[in-house]
């Protein structure tokens, strides 16, 4: 089941706010945040052997060898 | 009726029916602080009046005129202007700017007229342009509206008439969606192509791409050579360009959006291709904003949350949570994202999408002031935008018509890195076969 609301009012938004005081309820808004942005997803794609990206990058295509030009 | 472009100013100062003072002097009586439009969060008169009559005495001294003589600017308020503060849409930033930012010494040197620091949302991060700490700026399309975010104040200003060009930030599709939500155009070029050098840090480090948003293709590309310190483009040298779409990510945008935009594409005849990991572009990018974001200002706002709204509160605290290597591998993410790209653009000049899913959003007037979580809409507005920034390839949004209610709809074209003049020749192509046009906004200040 889906922890994270998809609409918040400002009042709800408030409240939540202010609850993350208590130790409970920001491990609650945490995890719930987590899975809003489907953090596993990053955990379900091969990721190994990919360079870290830089901005500065200017990528070859998926086939070539792993390795970007600069 | 249509706003003038910066070649209409420049038509108006050579035949001498208006000057660059009086166009200042105009834009100050509008107003541009509240308003209608609520576009700008500071304008210093003294500033603005003096730089008009440098540019009138430049002209009235027969000098050739600079690319942008006399045209005013507005400005982002993450941009350092000097003698203007820079707040980054929140309530506790504020950071006086001695100097000139880079980009902004450019258009200063070109003739520009700095008219003042727009509006903002909080810390960059809403798409929607609602800024609860004060200060929404409003649709002229439809005043009970936003204007989309986060360069909210400077689509407005653009699509207002207030300003020809505004300069905005893009994290995440900041200078293409309130152009989209607007009816005007916007360019993020590649990473890098326009320099950032200014004080006030809040994160967005691998993402921030400064760019113009414009009337007009044409005053899109003076402005990017401006920014960029490159030379002029031509915009005529578009034929043969190959446009494809990957259909699966183009999705089930709202009706009008998908109607305007496929009418806009057909003519093209676009050929199908497909990102294999397109789907990772959310994660990706949420991941990389908050941990920049949270890292950036954790000694400001860390002993006292109060400084932010509730949703930032709620946004900065989870970011706490996202472990270093979550962050790594959302950076392997977008090595993989940028390489599925650079397969595509092996096969296609052009890459084409809807700029958002939905048009501005119907919100309540408490909706327009407070917080405001939604996950579709969310999703809606940056349902496209995101792989530009985490791959940092140029992107440009380009209105193509309105819905039935005659809100604007824009259409989003990518190319490859350094390829802003695939892009901008496109436009212009679109722009001339009337395809990419949105009338004139009901609500707007006549700046001639």
């Amino acid at each position: 089941m889906a922890l994270a609301p998809t609409r918040m009012s400002h009042r709800a938004l408030e409240t939540s706010a202010r609850l993350l005081r208590l130790p409970g309820v920001r491990a609650l808004v945490r995890s719930s945040f987590l899975e809003y942005i489907h953090l596993r997803a990053l955990h379900e794609v091969q990721l190994q052997g990919l360079p870290v990206w830089r901005p500065e990058m200017r990528p070859s295509a998926p086939s070539d060898p792993p390795g970007d030009s600069p | 009726v249509t706003l003038p472009t910066v070649s209409d100013h420049h038509r108006a100062y050579t035949a001498a029916t208006h000057t660059p003072l009086e166009v200042a002097e105009r834009f100050l009586k509008s107003d541009p602080l509240n308003g209608p439009f609520c576009s700008f969060i500071e304008v210093d008169p003294d500033l603005v009046l003096a730089q008009a009559a440098e540019s009138t005495q430049w002209l009235r001294d027969g000098a050739a005129p600079r690319p942008l003589e006399g045209i005013l600017v507005g400005v982002k308020d993450f941009i350092d202007v000097a003698g203007y503060s820079s707040r980054g849409g929140t309530g506790f930033l504020s950071v006086a700017a001695e100097q000139d930012e880079v980009l902004v010494a450019r258009l200063k040197a070109a003739g520009a007229i700095v008219a003042g620091k727009q509006r903002t949302t909080e810390l960059g991060l809403s798409p929607v342009g609602v800024n609860p700490l004060g200060g929404t700026p409003r649709n002229p399309h439809d005043l009970s509206r936003p204007c989309g975010g986060s360069s909210s104040g400077a689509g407005a200003a653009v699509a207002a008439g207030l300003a020809p060009l505004s300069i905005g930030t893009d994290g995440g599709g900041s200078v293409r969606i309130p152009p989209a939500l607007c009816g005007v155009f916007g360019l993020k070029p590649t990473f890098g192509r326009v320099p950032r050098n200014g004080r006030m840090d809040v994160g967005w480090w691998t993402l921030d791409h400064p760019g113009p948003i414009a009337r007009c293709a044409e005053d899109l590309a003076t402005a990017f050579s401006v920014l960029s310190a490159s030379e002029p483009l031509d915009l005529g040298g578009d034929a043969g360009i190959r446009v494809g779409v990957d259909w699966r990510w183009w999705g089930v945008p709202d009706s009008s959006v998908d109607e305007a935009c496929r009418g806009a594409v057909e003519p093209l005849e676009p050929v199908p291709v497909e990102i294999e990991h397109i789907g990772l572009a959310d994660v990706a990018e949420r991941v990389s904003v908050v941990a920049e974001v949270a890292t950036a200002v954790w000694e400001q706002t860390g002993t006292d949350p109060s400084r932010l709204s509730p949703t930032l509160r709620l946004l900065l605290a989870a970011a706490h949570d996202i472990s270093a290597v979550e962050y790594l591998r959302a950076q392997q993410a977008r090595t993989l994202l940028a390489r599925e790209f650079a397969s595509v653009f092996a096969e296609v000049d052009v890459l084409v999408t809807p700029t958002t899913a939905c048009v501005a959003p119907a919100l309540t007037e408490r909706e327009m002031t407070e917080s405001l979580f939604d996950d579709e809409l969310l999703g809606k507005l940056t349902a496209y935008t995101f792989p530009a920034n985490l791959t940092g390839c140029p992107a440009l949004s380009v209105p193509v018509g309105t819905d039935p209610a005659g809100l604007p709809v824009g259409l989003q074209l990518m190319a490859p890195w350094d390829r802003e003049d695939v892009l901008l020749g496109l436009a212009a192509r679109l722009e001339r076969e009337g395809v990419a046009t949105c009338p004139p906004p009901t609500h707007r200040h006549d700046p001639l």
